[in-house]
Parts: structure tokens; C-alpha cells; sequence
């Protein structure tokens, strides 16, 4: 066995694939005889990855709906695109989009769908901020967290999972969104759907996984880990990318002082470590970095430009 | 051999690092032995030279000589390019945009279901959001979206403009 194809084979089992889906990646693989073989992986690993993320994502802008502002939409996607270009993996696909929503927080689902809140738009105080929050999130998507935590549930987990959604009632002001996604039945689907092999060996669907990511996005939360993991990966691609170095620090100390003055409690605070935990992980990542010697870009009339029609329509956060 | 060149990536230096190019922007760029412009000049490049980079360190970037030397060259005196795959970027967009539900496409439902979660705690109502039909419209709409090579070097000029502007004005 080569150098290559035994690192291919390393990739493979890292992944944690089913023998199963080893023929569906070799079938594939003539569709896209331009890319190597690790790439060919990465690209059919990203199509089971798109069917779950494009479920949450949809499911979230039906939750919170869609703050629709073009301008804004392309500015966010101008900055995060840029920010993630500089993490260690500039080869995957980042989207972003906003949700209406005065809540402080953002989302990364499988597949590169990014969605930060309006909240989030309304408290940063410069683009500076928003890089790092951006680079947090793309690390989320980057590191595959969301999609290696769905397939690390137990059989155990996942039917526990499944019996509290089950349980749910849907308040009558969501009554226009209950109809239920039809399920997935096509070969395609099917196909990729082996890719979602649990450590348990159970098999998950997709709709089911992207109901049990909803779980993880806003009840239970990523591992705290992966948490500090993507705080300290979004600074360090902020900084890379040539911003102020300790904005995502600011921001997160302002929002402490915020949610203390006004007693609230949101998802971020559910599904998150605490904010004063995230502060010391990124004062080490700071640190390493040489953060007090770095001079970095705040962007400030950039992101008030950008945002200048948010602020006007007065949705502007009361502080 | 791809495969080689990021699994020396991943030990540059005992960790993983950014994979991305710098390339000096002048004659006479300097690499210093540590993040310190008065630490010991190891190599000095020429325009156009391009290393491989490691991981920001204060104004530095870390680099790895032709010596195979570890080393740091000012941020500002080089440019620094990500080592991207745009063929396999593609090839994820043509995937993803093949892969949409053609039922979805036709539903004609172009708004969100229910306008916006109002109030800072959100946390009452979360539950129901697993089992609610997902917006793919608006998910498309993210997909379609597409943000340019030219614009994201531009973003970046505007980054650097600023850090130049703000070193500058320390002199």
C-alpha cells in the first residue's frame, strides 16, 4: 500500500464510514473525474452532510423566520466567507444567512449553513466582532462537530431523543408551519443516509438526524469542548485574517454585562459553556498568539454602513 | 501527494495549521529566527518568493524557509493566500444544488411560516422547532447566493488597508 492511498485509507476510517458506503463513494466517483480520491470522499461525505444541514437550516428560518435585507446578507456573506478562508479548512463550503430574531446567538449546521440572528447584528459593535463570531461558526462546520456528534449517538440516545420530540405540542401560533417534511425515499437519499451510521451501528435517516440536530442546536448543545474548541479556532482565523485580535472577548464581556442588567435568558445560555469560562479559553488562545503585540482591523464604518438600514428600521436592541 | 503535503501540514510545527502561502511583496523581506524584528535575519526574500505559513504570531507570520528552517516574517510585508480547491468548492455547489427537493421547489411557499421568534428569551418554544416543515426556499436562497474570488481579495485589501493605516499612524 502507497503513502496516498494509505492516508486515504486513514481518512476513511476516521470518518468512521460503513463498509456500506463504500460502494456508493465508488460508484460516484466516476461522476466527478476531476477530483482525486480523498476529494471524491469529501464530496460525497458533504451530500449526506448538505440533506441534514439543509433540514435544520430550513427548520431555524422556520422557528425564527428570515430577516430579509439583501445588503446586509451580502456584507455577512463577504466577511464570513473571507474569515473562513483563513481556518484550516478553506476547501469547504460556507453560507450565511440572517434569522429574525432579537436573541443573541448563532447556528452552524452540517453542510456549511451558517445563520447568525439579527440580535447578533444589532449587539456587535464592529465587523471585527462579527469576523470572530463568523470564524467560530465556521469552525463548527469546518470541524464537522454538529455532524460527528450526530453520528456519535447511542441507540439509547437516539430513542430518547426521539420520544421527547415525539411528546412536543406545537403552540397554536404554529399552526401555519405543521405540516411535517415528507420523507426522503429516493435512492439518493437512501444512499446517503449510509452515511449516518451511528457508533451504535444504528442507521439514521436523514429528516431524523436533522430533528436530532435541532435538539442539539437549541436544547442540549454541543459537547462544552467543541464549544471552547470553536472559540479559540474562530479567533485564531479572526486574527489570521488581519482583525482586532480580542473583539470576540469584547463582545462576549459586553453581552455578559447585558444579559446580568437585564436578567435574561436565551438558547446561547442553554447550549453553551458560560461566558465567563469562554473568556478564559480565548485569553489562552490570545496569549499563544501574541494577541497585545497584534494590531488588528476593527471595521466599525464598514459594519455600520452594512447594517445602517437594521438600525433604522429601529429594531435596534434596547440597551 | 496531496495527502502528503497536508499531513505535513498538520505537523508544522507540532500542530495543525493554517494550509496557506505567503508571498513576499518586496525585495529584501526579512525572515527572523522569532517573532522579533531583533532577533537573528535567517533568509531574506525577493518579490515574488512564496513560503509555506505557519500560524500568526503577534505581527508575524510564521514560515518555513527553503532551508526547512522555522522563521517569521512581518505580516505586512507579505501577502498571505490561502491554499484553496476551487474545483472541489464547484463541485460541492453543482452536488447540493442536484440534491434539492424538487417538491420543495414546487410547494410555492416563499416566506417564513411564522414571522420572527419576538423578545429576548427564546428558550419557551424550542422544542417545536425539530418538528416544523422547514423554509428550503430560504435555504436555497442561501445556496444561490454565491460570494466572488474578487470580492473576498477585496475584503481582504480592506482589512489590511486598515492595519496599515493604524501601524502608520503608531510611527
Amino acid at each position: 500500500m502507497d503513502g496516498p492511498s494509505f492516508l486515504t485509507s486513514a481518512l476513511l476510517a476516521s470518518f468512521g464510514l460503513t463498509v456500506a458506503c463504500s460502494s456508493w463513494t465508488k460508484k460516484e466517483a466516476t461522476d466527478e473525474p476531476s477530483l482525486s480520491k480523498s476529494e471524491q470522499l469529501i464530496l460525497d461525505e458533504y451530500k449526506a452532510e448538505v440533506e441534514v444541514g439543509r433540514n435544520m437550516a430550513g427548520r431555524l428560518f422556520t422557528f425564527y423566520g428570515e430577516y430579509e435585507d439583501e445588503g446586509l446578507k451580502s456584507y455577512i456573506n463577504g466577511v464570513g466567507d473571507y474569515v473562513a478562508r483563513y481556518g484550516d479548512y478553506p476547501d469547504r463550503r460556507y453560507m450565511f444567512g440572517i434569522l429574525d430574531s432579537d436573541s443573541v446567538n448563532a447556528f452552524a449546521c452540517p453542510g456549511g449553513y451558517i445563520l447568525v440572528t439579527r440580535g447578533v447584528l444589532e449587539s456587535a459593535a464592529n465587523e471585527a466582532e462579527i469576523a470572530a463570531i463568523l470564524g467560530h461558526e465556521a469552525a463548527h462546520v469546518g470541524k464537522k462537530h454538529m455532524f460527528n456528534a450526530l453520528r456519535a449517538m447511542s441507540k439509547d440516545q437516539v430513542a430518547q431523543a426521539e420520544a421527547e420530540a415525539a411528546a412536543r405540542k406545537r403552540p397554536d401560533k404554529y399552526s401555519r408551519a405543521r405540516l411535517r417534511p415528507v420523507g426522503d425515499n429516493s435512492e439518493s437519499g437512501s444512499a446517503i443516509a449510509k452515511f449516518l451510521t451511528t457508533a451504535s451501528g444504528a442507521g439514521l435517516g436523514i429528516l431524523q438526524a436533522a430533528k436530532l440536530g435541532m435538539g442539539l442546536l437549541l436544547e442540549k448543545g454541543l459537547d462544552k469542548d467543541l464549544e471552547f474548541e470553536a472559540d479559540r479556532e474562530g479567533v485564531k482565523y479572526a486574527i489570521r485574517a488581519g482583525y482586532d485580535p480580542k473583539a470576540l472577548d469584547r463582545f462576549l464581556e459586553r453581552l455578559a454585562e447585558t444579559k446580568k442588567k437585564n436578567n435574561d435568558k436565551t438558547v446561547m445560555d442553554v447550549t453553551h459553556p458560560s461566558i465567563p469560562d469562554r473568556r478564559k479559553v480565548i485569553a489562552e488562545i490570545l496569549n499563544r498568539m501574541g494577541a497585545d503585540q497584534i494590531i488588528g482591523a476593527v471595521g466599525k464604518d464598514r459594519f455600520e454602513t452594512a447594517r445602517a438600514k437594521l438600525v433604522a428600521s429601529g429594531k435596534e436592541t434596547k440597551k | 501527494m496531496k495527502e502528503l503535503i497536508l499531513f505535513g501540514g498538520m505537523i508544522f510545527g507540532s500542530q495543525l495549521l493554517m494550509a496557506a502561502t505567503v508571498e513576499s511583496q518586496k525585495d529584501g523581506v526579512e525572515v527572523y529566527s522569532s517573532a522579533d524584528k531583533s532577533s537573528a535575519v535567517i533568509q531574506k526574500l525577493k518579490k515574488g518568493d512564496k513560503l509555506s505559513a505557519g500560524e500568526r504570531k503577534g505581527m508575524y507570520w510564521q514560515v518555513k524557509t527553503s532551508s526547512g528552517k522555522d522563521g517569521f516574517v512581518n505580516m505586512l510585508a507579505v501577502k498571505v493566500k490561502p491554499d484553496e480547491n476551487p474545483g472541489l468548492v464547484d463541485a460541492m455547489r453543482e452536488a447540493a444544488k442536484k440534491g434539492r427537493s424538487q417538491s420543495a421547489a414546487d410547494g410555492g411557499r416563499t416566506r417564513s411560516a411564522v414571522m420572527g421568534v419576538r423578545g429576548l428569551d427564546d428558550t419557551g418554544e424550542v422544542g417545536v422547532a425539530a418538528n416544523l416543515r422547514p423554509n428550503l426556499h430560504a435555504v436555497y436562497r442561501m445556496e444561490d447566493f454565491n460570494t466572488f474570488p474578487d470580492g473576498l481579495s477585496r475584503q481582504g485589501e480592506l482589512v489590511m488597508k486598515e492595519v496599515e493605516e493604524k501601524v502608520s499612524g503608531l510611527k
